[in-house]
């Protein structure tokens, strides 16, 4: 479904599959996104790192759940849409409120996080494009699905 | 010689493979002459070749690659260049080399092919003129004796089949230099030599046995082996995985479906994924000697180093096993092989003193039982001097004097698996840093295997490795904790035992403040799994919706699980048992793999996923083994002994009949099962019972009390009381206790009406226990029993154990 957006923008632009998670407007590189997925069956981890919501079953794949918005700084929720993405060998499910749609970001179009958003959110950007009415804040996939610190 | 045919066919194997390589090479060469990393390739091929034929006395073969090796040399160091000519050759030689492999695998032999011819050319094409003048250069050494008549030299089989590798060489380098003074002599074969080198290939070719019996004969080792990625394996494996999950998925909604047609269709699914899985576990099986090969060098270098000498001998190298944990056991198995020869064998000059045989011996064995692998590594050397041991593990602080002379010889043995314990008199680059046998301990539990030392001071040592035949498929058991379920490896439980339903406080005593169980007067230290986990959140209070968690027992009866890791027996409080299952094992992601309490996941039947407990992190979560080490100087016995001197005064008491009860050594008990009345079956005149895939004998000790009434459908079985025979059967199958019972090495059940109690008592010699068939007597619970001698009973037959 990508394959048709990419060709409508050109060249130069960059696919992100967005969604929401509060009032922030989110994307990831559309190449990393393995799939999206409605609410899923989830087993908690104990001890793991809050952020870490427990374990899913993709297709007999054990998938690793990530609340975003707890990384993002934001008080936990019961996110429950999964963006399934993959950097390496890996999958992690990033668990959001809302998908949106799929938009096209032509090169001229990104622009700098600015300095005004939150630490630990910006920790996670690396980009942000205006969109017609909205901003979009670009995610960086790697740092979206890292856990930094391991149970102790 | 067995082994020799399998190298045999394992170099046909490779060097098919090799010489396919070789042709495309060669063809890509004439692209490039200038190729050095082709021509390198090429090269290493022959070579190989040439060293394995040598090395299995294929004379002709090895004569013939010896020259292409040669010619390969100069073209890769530049001395010559590759020409379509001396391509021909070489391509000549490639197929000259495949005819003499395909002799090799009918005959076994490389005789009745004559090589000469392709030798001779090969030499010829050593000249550095060779294409220039299309001319091949009778080899002087020959034709001088032969007069001027090397023509027919050429075209009859020469009579150098005999040429020496020396010669051969000598004359190639005789024939470079001395292009210039060799050409007029060469000039008169010219117009012969062309021809001969075009009819030679048919002729040489002439197989000696008609091609058509090759191919109506046996499958060639060739065509009936190929070689496969093993990532293609695993994720055949993984694929099955998932084809055995989906299976348990289908036989779950089949069986609550009720329809008969679904469910007969599911139990077809079931029987066919267990055999898929079976056959493709299979094919990443591979023989023990895939560690062992390189263990002859090992024991050589090392038996030279340390001055001493020494015998391998190797058993069952043919045992197969998985690939991954073959891996796993290599480094554990090189430490005990080195461990035996620098600890275990001695010097030849003490072996004289003890009247040994001066050449030690180190016997490997492999072999399977009961669904394991068992590898052996049994040295005669001196043998693990117990007291050596005690005083040094006293110096080093990891026991007590007063400990040290309560130990059994067997507890004192146990102790080289102590981190930190080596007796070595001095660090040697070949061991005693004291890092290695519980190193070795440690990598063999990992992969839910156990080891085990027995020596006999004086005598020798034997180390037991046993490991599960694969990994990726494991035998667990299910346990609800927290609304959640977790599934523990069967390979590390022990037992369960079931806490009082209406105190679950009762059976836990505190010792040094760390909770115990009192598990047959033995202290078990206790660890609770929510506590482990930390499950104190709301998440942790109802189950999940839809997470089906009931089981079978009472709900509010909590029940200890007895695990081991590190040769530490604990147990863990878990809510609830729910069922056994054979799972797949998957790896957690990077980011809980740090967690060290869980070993992995695994997709259950209803496709969520349940945490699979890694049963020595929670060891070291728990800190049991300073919860051991403190409790160890309480109670009755050190708990860490629990299972060594189990069947000293401890006995399964059971119920033989209505009002007569009796005993059986717990040391000559396997296992208590439970048995469906349907699983006993009639063989003959005995009733025998299918066991982990073998026939177990059944011994009715109910005498009357337990006949075994045939029902209709002729299975047998005891009715349920208030049943009487022939009535129909309920629904839920009765089950009966069967003792497992190991008599002269053979498994024996013991069917019994009940299982009474465990005991731990003095047992006296006398009264009763005169009789055939019975030790003596003890006292359980105010009643006199006997005490079943299984090996002298009159029940148990020779014929009866031969099953």
């Amino acid at each position: 479904m990508f394959k048709a957006a990419v060709s409508e923008a050109g060249a130069d632009a960059t696919m992100y599959c967005t969604f929401r998670i509060g009032d922030l407007y989110l994307g990831i590189d559309a190449g990393v996104v393995q799939e999206v997925l409605r609410e899923q069956p989830i087993t908690p981890v104990p001890l793991a790192p809050p952020a870490v919501r427990g374990l899913i079953n993709l297709r007999g794949q054990i998938v690793t759940a990530i609340d975003l918005g707890m990384k993002l700084g934001l008080p936990p929720a019961s996110r429950r849409m999964n963006v399934v993405v993959r950097t390496g060998s890996e999958a992690v499910s990033l668990l959001v409120d809302v998908i949106d749609d799929v938009v096209a970001l032509r090169a001229h179009e990104h622009a700098p996080v600015p300095a005004t958003v939150h630490q630990a959110a910006a920790r996670h950007l690396i980009a942000t494009g205006a969109l017609d009415n909205e901003l979009l804040l670009v995610l960086d996939p790697v740092q979206a699905t890292r856990i930094e610190s391991l149970a102790a | 010689m067995d082994e020799l045919v399998g190298i045999v066919e394992e170099f046909l194997v490779e060097s098919h493979e090799n010489l396919d390589r070789l042709d495309r090479d060669l063809v890509q060469l004439e692209a490039s002459p200038s190729s050095r990393e082709l021509l390198a390739s090429v090269f290493r091929t022959i070579h190989t070749i040439k060293g394995t034929s040598g090395f299995l006395a294929f004379g002709a073969l090895e004569k013939l690659t010896h020259v292409g090796e040669n010619l390969l040399a100069r073209l890769r160091d530049g001395e010559l260049t590759l020409t379509p000519g001396r391509t021909d050759v070489l391509l000549e030689m490639v197929d000259v080399v495949r005819l003499l492999l395909e002799l090799v695998e009918r005959s076994g032999k490389d005789e009745g092919l004559d090589v000469s011819k392709t030798v001779t050319r090969i030499e010829a094409a050593l000249a550095h003129d060779f294409d220039v003048a299309t001319v091949v250069h009778d080899v002087p050494a020959q034709s001088a004796p032969a007069g001027s008549d090397t023509v027919a030299a050429v075209t009859a089989d020469i009579t150098t089949a005999e040429t020496t590798d020396e010669t051969a060489d000598e004359t190639a380098v005789d024939d470079a230099e001395d292009d210039t003074v060799d050409a007029p002599v060469a000039t008169p074969v010219n117009p012969l030599t062309p021809a001969a080198v075009e009819a030679a290939p048919p002729a040489t070719a002439a197989p000696p046995v008609p091609a058509g019996e090759a191919e109506s004969g046996r499958r060639s080792a060739v065509d009936s082996s190929i070689r496969v990625d093993v990532s293609v394996l695993d994720s055949l494996m993984r694929l099955v995985g998932e084809l055995v999950l989906a299976r348990n998925q289908i036989l779950q909604q089949a069986v609550t479906s009720g329809d008969a047609d679904a469910v007969r269709a599911a139990h077809r699914l079931d029987l066919v994924s267990g055999e898929l899985q079976e056959a493709v576990m299979k094919t990443r099986m591979q023989s023990m000697d895939y560690l062992w090969s390189k263990l002859p060098r090992v024991v050589r270098d090392l038996s030279a180093q340390c001055g001493k000498q020494v015998n391998l001998v190797m058993d069952g190298r043919e045992t197969e096993l998985d690939r991954t944990l073959l891996d796993a056991v290599k480094d554990p198995l090189t430490h005990l092989v080195r461990n035996a020869i620098d600890h275990g064998i001695e010097t030849p000059d003490v072996r004289r003193a003890a009247g040994k045989p001066v050449v030690g011996t180190l016997k490997l064995r492999a072999y399977h039982a009961s669904g394991q692998v068992v590898m052996e590594i049994i040295d005669d050397g001196g043998g693990i001097d117990t007291e050596r041991i005690s005083a040094k593990a006293v110096e080093r602080g990891l026991i007590t004097a007063a400990e040290a002379t309560a130990m059994s010889a067997s507890d004192l043995i146990d102790l080289v698996f102590r981190p930190g314990f080596s007796t070595a008199a001095s660090v040697t680059n070949v061991s005693g840093r004291g890092v290695g046998m519980d190193v070795v301990r440690t990598n063999i539990e990992k992969i839910g295997g156990s080891v085990e030392l027995t020596s006999t001071f004086g005598r020798g040592s034997t180390i037991r490795v046993t490991i599960p035949l694969t990994l990726a498929i494991i035998p667990a058991l299910v346990v609800r904790q927290g609304g959640q379920r977790y599934a523990i490896p069967q390979a590390q439980l022990i037992e369960l035992v079931r806490m009082d339903a209406d105190d679950p406080t009762r059976g836990v005593e505190y010792v040094a403040g760390s909770p115990v169980h009192r598990l047959r007067g033995k202290l078990l230290p206790l660890l609770d799994l929510s506590n482990v986990l930390q499950m104190h959140g709301d998440q942790y209070d109802e189950p999940a919706e839809g997470v089906d968690l009931t089981d079978t027992g009472a709900q509010r009866q909590r029940t200890v699980a007895v695990l081991r890791a590190d040769h530490t027996e604990f147990g863990v409080v878990i809510e609830a048992v729910l069922d056994t299952q054979e799972i797949v094992v998957k790896p957690l992601g990077t980011a809980l793999t740090g967690i060290g309490v869980f070993a992995g996941a695994a997709v259950m039947g209803d496709g969520r996923v349940a945490l699979i407990l890694d049963v020595p992190g929670l060891s070291a979560q728990g800190h049991i083994a300073t919860a051991a080490a403190e409790i160890a100087g309480y109670g009755d016995t050190s708990v860490t002994e629990l299972d060594m001197e189990v069947g000293d005064g401890s006995f399964v008491v059971v119920k033989s009949g209505p009002q007569s009860w009796c005993a059986i050594p717990l040391s000559q008990v396997d296992r208590l099962e439970e048995a469906k009345h349907s699983a006993f079956e009639r063989l003959g005149d005995m009733v025998v019972m299918q066991y982990h895939g073998h026939l177990l004998p059944i011994v009715d000790l109910t005498g009357g009390a337990g006949a075994y009434p045939a029902y209709d459908d002729g299975s047998y079985g005891v009715p349920a009381q208030g049943e009487s025979p022939g009535a129909e059967r309920i629904t839920a199958e009765p089950t009966a206790p069967v003792i497992v019972c190991r008599t002269a090495g053979r498994p024996v059940g013991l069917r019994v009406l009940e299982v009474v109690d465990i005991v731990q008592v003095a047992m006296s010699g006398s009264g009763a226990g005169s009789r055939h068939g019975s030790l003596g007597s003890i006292v359980v619970h105010g009643r006199v029993t006997d005490v079943l001698d299984i090996d002298h009973h009159p029940y148990v037959s020779e014929e009866m154990l031969s099953v």
